[in-house]
């Protein structure tokens, strides 16, 4: 395994967990008035990190090649549940472990309700065949 | 420490300063997008991940297989018997120009991401001095949903995995690093997954406040 790989992922990662720890985003009261409008700083901070992160891209793309992503109904129909579930749990999968790090101990059923449903979603795939959009 | 950056909340502009550098960093360094429920998804599977990461570092290398073509189709014109062969058949070929498609990332790096954001939420509480372990329940989530609070943390967190998985990405995939890129698919399910949280949110606020 490649050490520029670990270090990165580390750098990254560390740097991520710590941000949205700051931003607030593992507390369930400022996701929810997020999400309800009744306070703004979240919104605008995921909606600045998109303008900011256009602008980045674009010139990261110059040298890298990365995958396309068409709208598809998988896209839709997933995005929605994925929402429905933040609303209930106050979670993302990446901030559910920031919450684990900041001492929040109940977070430990979002966790393994995240995992089951992402192994839930393969067995659906497999035995029904539900179709997935395409991996980030 | 008495750091405005390392005790409170953070002013919009930073949590959106820091969100990008982050997105924009892991795609600069590595060449490929952060995205946390496919790390999930991937080491869920990484008995599979380990086979496609052999089998692709031995494709990596597009100088190689450019020359391996050349050869093949200058041995083969050789064969048929084509009498103008173009002159840069003769020369070793060189790499396609325009950007490259980076190596995966090891599936194992992956499982070092993950721990470094529980890592980071850790330290930033610790700096701030309140790190302390919480066995009760959020006082918002409680008001909301009283004594089911727990059975909807585990109900919404299945839900959350099973529709960034349908969907492909979740908040830093579609969110940052797909909606960064204009992708359509990454633009309708941003908009879906934060359309649904609104929508239930706002009738969650109603219904049980």
């Amino acid at each position: 395994m490649s050490p520029r790989a670990v270090v990165a992922n580390a750098a990254f990662g560390l740097l991520l967990g710590f941000s949205l720890s700051h931003i607030g985003f593992g507390d369930f009261g400022e996701v929810h008035r997020m999400f309800t409008f009744a306070d703004l700083r979240l919104v605008l901070t995921f909606g600045g990190a998109v303008a900011l992160c256009a602008a980045g891209f674009a010139v990261v793309s110059r040298r890298w090649r990365f995958v396309p992503r068409p709208a598809q109904a998988a896209s839709a129909v997933g995005g929605v549940v994925f929402g429905l579930g933040w609303a209930l749990s106050g979670a993302c999968p990446g901030i559910v472990l920031v919450q684990l790090g900041e001492g929040r101990m109940l977070a430990g059923l979002t966790l393994g309700g995240i995992l089951g449903g992402t192994w839930l979603f393969g067995l659906a795939q497999r035995r029904w065949g539900i179709g997935a959009a395409e991996r980030c | 420490m008495n750091l405005e950056v390392l005790n409170g909340q953070w002013p919009f502009w930073l949590g959106a300063l820091a969100l990008a550098v982050t997105a924009v960093g892991y795609a600069a360094s590595l060449g490929r997008l952060m995205g946390v429920s496919g790390m999930y998804e991937r080491l869920l599977n990484a008995r599979v991940e380990l086979s496609t990461e052999r089998e692709e570092r031995a494709f990596q290398d597009r100088t190689i297989l450019a020359e391996a073509l050349r050869r093949e189709t200058l041995a083969e014109m050789q064969r048929q018997g084509v009498k103008d062969i173009p002159a840069e058949m003769a020369a070793p070929a060189a790499a396609p120009a325009g950007p490259e498609v980076a190596p995966r990332v090891p599936v194992w790096s992956q499982l070092v991401f993950l721990v470094a954001m529980f890592a980071g939420g850790a330290l930033a509480k610790a700096l701030s001095g309140g790190l302390a372990v919480q066995a009760q329940p959020d006082p918002m989530h409680v008001h909301l949903f009283g004594r089911a609070a727990p059975l909807a943390l585990l109900f919404g967190g299945v839900l959350v995995g099973f529709g960034t998985r349908m969907a492909g990405g979740c908040t830093s995939g579609h969110g940052l690093s797909g909606c960064g890129r204009l992708q359509p698919g990454s633009l309708l399910a941003t908009a879906c997954f934060f359309g649904s949280g609104v929508a239930l949110s706002m009738v969650l606020g109603r219904v049980l406040a």
